[in-house]
Order: structure tokens, then C-alpha cells, then sequence
């Protein structure tokens, strides 16, 4: 999209050669005399608005990102309070069918607990990295570091699109949450209301990887998502792989989600199987469903119960949550939640948390 | 006598009617694209993919470049409802992923006179406007009563001022 030219910025004029001026200045007076009634037209004036980023000026370049700081208080733990993430999207959109996005994410910035304060759990992300070329709706190639395409959450982790402050151990446990490859994906109009589509592969040499994740070493994958009547979306996933820190273990993952909202209503859930080549003691399965309704106002209240078994002999945990959010807009959203954890020998954080998010 | 009776009947048929009919008219929306376009759309589905920007490409490879009016505006509200099954404001949510992958919503133009304006000169451009003010600037790609339901893309009305 030509937002450049909507936004009433003048845009960039080529150099002349001497015999064109009359040409130039009949361009230049065009370029003056439209500028200003599309200025008129647009609502944005060009400027800022939460939530929707920034476009540079004179470029088809647009920043924006998000922000989150977190109160815990952990069971048999002090409280701290966290600068969870600030987050940076770049991205560049022209009018070619070439596009260009990344997103780093300074993680952790800023932790303070009693008497203590500090930054030592600080570490800059790269979460996505990768440049998209289209051909048509249907047909997208994007290469690069990008989200793992399993479930719905993992798509849209970011604080101020999730209702909750923690994330469902199904959501990113039992696979990578980011993969460095080639990914096809694209739009299905043709069928019914749109089929959704992503096949991917993942050769390993993750772009900076997080040395606190143990990320892909190959993965195969896809990712298909329909609507059904407007409010219900289902997606199925699959992906083959296997990580750096057990090369050669091959597993499969099959994962559903679905997620229904209406009239302020949601109700979404994530169910996955990991199944591993060495053996069923080493699969791992789980699942989370989640509701979340008005209660007046902007306030919305959630809950969740989630079940995760991980590889072994152990009983899986299952985890309880309850929480009270305020959307004080479409790009500020403040969430209080309780968890508690049945069989907890994965020690999952349970206990209060509170956050603030914000798109920005 | 039966053929003046009838003629009468038909008569006062069409005066009680006639106001429905007018209502109905200005009701009506026009999608519209310039008029030296050759693209149209097929259905209301396709029309939501676009002001979903799941659809971003017209059939002949131009970039659709689809405008909005102003979220309050009871137009946008009335299109809104009728071709998204939703409101504006309950689209946010939508709006906040598709931003979180870099996708920005259709720009939001002041006014019925800018959206004619703007996709009579921009090429790929597609936008809405009461049936009864589209004019020679632009062609009608699909008209539409409040229902989401085609109808007539003949303007009928005159708009009310």
C-alpha cells in the first residue's frame, strides 16, 4: 500500500536532467497541489498512533513494538518486579512485492526483588528476522527467523495480545519457538472463507539463537487455519525434528487449536502430542483451555486449566488459573492472575502475577 | 370497473411502497474502485478478505489498497457489520495480530467525498459509499444493502442532505 503518498508526504522525485525542468516543475506543482488535499483526506495526518506504529518519514519504513513489565509473586518466593520485554518491530513495506520485517526483544531488562536490584537476567533477541517475497495471496516465500508455526499462541505471544501474563507450557515446551529457514505460505481464497497455509524447513544455524533455548537442529513443517462462521478459527499443525541438544532424537508433533470469540466472549484452546522416534517414554502431550468473558466495563475475567505431561514416568501437571484483566484500550491492557498447580514436579511458577502491556 | 379497481389498488400499493423502497436505496452501499478499473468483486466474502488484508492482491497482480471511514462514522459501522459480521471496535483484537506481524489496517479516509476522491485516483484502491453518491469518478465493483446482501448497482436514490 501507497501509504506514503496518502499521508500526504511528498514523495521522492527522481533528478532531472536540464531539459525536463519544464517538465520537473509541472511535477513539482502537481506533487504540491496534491500533497496537501490527501493530507486533508486522511484522518492519521500522518502521525502517530498507539498500536498502529510510526511510518519514517519519507521512507516505507514503519517502527512499532510492544512493552511489558511484570509483578510475580511466586509461592515460597519474594515478589519482583520485572521489565519483561521491550520489543522492536522494523519493517519495511513498499509497493513491490518484496517485504522486509524484524523484531528484537530486549528480554528481562530490569529485575527488582527485595533489597536487590539488577539486569543481570538481560538478553537481546533476535525473534524474527526475514524478508517475504509474493507472488500472489496464495503464494508467499518468506526467509529468514521466524515463529515456529505450531498452535495460535505462539503466533501471538506478544503481552498486550494474550490475556494472560503466563503462557501455557504447551505453547512453547515440547518444540522450538522460532525457526531459521524457508517458509511457503499464503492464503487459500479460493476455498470456502480462506484456508491459511504455512509448509516450512528449518536446516538448523538458528539466526543468534537464545542460549537458553534448545532450538532446532532440522525441522520439516506446516500449518493449516480456517474460519468457520466469522467467530471460530481452527488450525491444525504438524512439524518433524530434532533439536541441537539431541541431535539425531527424531520426533513428530501434532498439535490443534481453535479459538471462538464473540461479543467479547473467547474461548480457545491448544492441544499437542509429541511423539518421539527413541520410544513413548520419551513422548510428551498436553493442552490448555481457556475462557474469558466481560464483566463490565473493560474489565474481562479469565480462566484456564491446562495439563502438561512431559517425557518420563511422572504424573503431568495440571495448573488452574484465574485472573482479572482491564483493556483500558486496543493497546494497553493490565492483567492480574492467581495459578495453582496440581502435581507440580516440573515446579511450574505458580502463585500472583500482575502486568501492564502496551503496543506501541 | 375490475381494471380501475385493480389500477387503483396498484396505485395505492406503490405510494404506501414507495417510501420503503427509497429508505431501502439510501441504505445501499457501493463498493467502488476507479472507474477506469477493471476490478470488481465477487461476493461479500471476497470483500471481507480485502478489509481483512488477507486478500492483498486484485486478480491482474495490483496491490489492493483498500480505505476505511472513520470507526464512529455510521457508514463504516453499517459496512462494517454487513461485510465483517463485527463492529469496528470489535475488530481489535484482529487488528493488534495482524499489527504484530506488520500488517496494517486500511487507512481510515475523512469523509465520503475523500474516499471518492482517493480511489478514483489510486490505482487498486477500493472503498465504500452510499449507493446513492457514487458518480462518474468511480465504478461500482459490488453494491450491498445494510444485510451484506447484492443488490441493484444502480444508483436509485437521490442522497438525503
Amino acid at each position: 500500500m501507497n501509504r506514503k503518498a496518502k499521508c500526504g508526504i511528498v514523495p521522492r522525485v527522481e533528478p532531472v536532467r536540464p531539459h525536463g525542468r519544464r517538465c520537473a516543475a509541472g511535477l513539482a506543482a502537481l506533487l504540491w497541489s496534491v500533497a496537501p488535499v490527501v493530507a486533508a483526506d486522511s484522518t492519521g495526518d500522518g502521525g502517530y498512533e498507539l498500536g498502529k506504529g510510526w511510518q519514517v518519514p519519507r521512507t516505507d519504513l514503519y517502527l512499532g513494538g510492544y512493552a511489558s513489565s511484570d509483578l510475580g509473586k511466586e509461592e515460597s518466593q519474594p515478589w519482583s518486579l520485572d521489565v519483561s520485554h521491550l520489543s522492536l518491530f522494523l519493517w519495511w513495506q513498499g509497493d513491490s512485492r518484496f517485504r522486509f520485517f524484524s523484531e528484537t526483544d530486549l528480554e528481562n531488562a530490569v529485575t527488582v526483588q527485595p533489597r536487590r536490584t539488577s539486569s543481570d537476567g538481560a538478553y537481546l533477541a533476535l525473534e524474527r528476522l526475514y524478508a517475504d517475497w509474493t507472488q500472489s495471496d496464495a503464494v508467499n516465500i518468506r526467509v529468514g527467523k521466524f515463529l515456529t508455526p505450531v498452535g495460535r499462541w505462539n503466533l501471538i505471544h506478544a503481552a498486550p495480545l494474550v490475556w494472560t501474563t503466563s503462557r501455557p507450557l504447551i505453547t512453547d515446551t515440547p518444540f522450538p519457538t522460532n525457526a531459521t529457514g524457508a517458509m511457503l505460505y499464503g492464503t487459500l481464497t479460493g476455498i470456502g472463507a480462506g484456508l491459511d497455509y504455512s509448509v516450512y524447513g528449518s536446516i538448523g544455524r538458528e539466526l543468534r539463537p537464545d542460549p537458553h533455548l534448545d532450538t532446532f537442529n532440522e525441522a520439516y513443517g506446516a500449518h493449516l487455519s480456517y474460519p468457520f462462521l466469522r467467530s471460530l478459527q481452527v488450525g491444525l499443525s504438524f512439524v518433524n525434528f530434532d533439536q541441537v541438544h539431541e541431535p539425531g532424537e527424531r520426533q513428530n508433533l501434532v498439535g490443534v487449536d481453535a479459538c471462538w470469540s464473540q461479543g467479547g466472549y473467547e474461548l480457545s484452546t491448544e492441544l499437542g502430542w509429541r511423539f518421539s522416534y527413541d520410544g513413548s517414554k520419551f513422548d510428551a502431550k498436553g493442552g490448555f483451555v481457556q475462557g474469558v468473558a466481560p464483566v463490565g466495563g473493560r474489565f474481562y475475567a479469565v480462566g484456564r486449566y491446562e495439563y502438561f505431561h512431559q517425557p518420563g514416568d511422572e504424573p503431568g501437571v495440571s495448573l488452574w488459573l484465574v485472573g482479572l484483566d482491564y483493556r483500558w484500550s486496543h493497546a494497553l491492557i493490565l492483567k492480574t492472575e492467581f495459578s495453582k498447580a496440581v502435581d507440580n514436579r516440573l515446579q511450574v511458577p505458580e502463585g500472583f502475577l500482575a502486568s501492564v502491556a502496551v503496543l506501541f | 370497473m375490475r381494471l380501475r379497481t385493480a389500477l387503483l389498488r396498484a396505485a395505492a400499493g406503490a405510494v404506501c411502497l414507495w417510501p420503503i423502497a427509497v429508505a431501502a436505496d439510501s441504505d445501499a452501499m457501493a463498493v467502488i474502485v476507479a472507474v477506469d478499473s477493471r476490478h470488481r468483486v465477487e461476493s461479500r466474502d471476497q470483500l471481507a478478505e480485502i478489509y481483512r488484508r488477507r486478500k492483498q492482491f486484485w486478480s491482474d497482480g495490483q496491490r489492493i489498497d483498500p480505505v476505511n471511514l472513520p470507526a464512529a462514522d455510521p457508514l463504516r459501522r453499517r459496512f462494517s457489520l454487513a461485510v465483517m459480521g463485527a463492529l469496528p471496535e470489535q475488530l481489535e483484537a484482529f487488528w493488534n495480530e495482524m499489527y504484530f506481524h506488520g500488517v496494517l489496517p486500511p487507512q481510515v479516509l475523512k469523509s465520503v467525498e475523500a474516499v471518492l476522491r482517493i480511489v478514483a485516483t489510486t490505482p487498486g484502491a477500493i472503498g465504500y459509499i452510499p449507493l446513492c453518491a457514487a458518480d462518474k469518478r468511480v465504478a461500482i465493483a459490488l453494491a450491498i444493502d445494510s444485510a451484506g446482501a447484492a443488490v441493484d448497482k444502480e444508483p436509485g436514490a437521490v442522497c438525503p442532505h
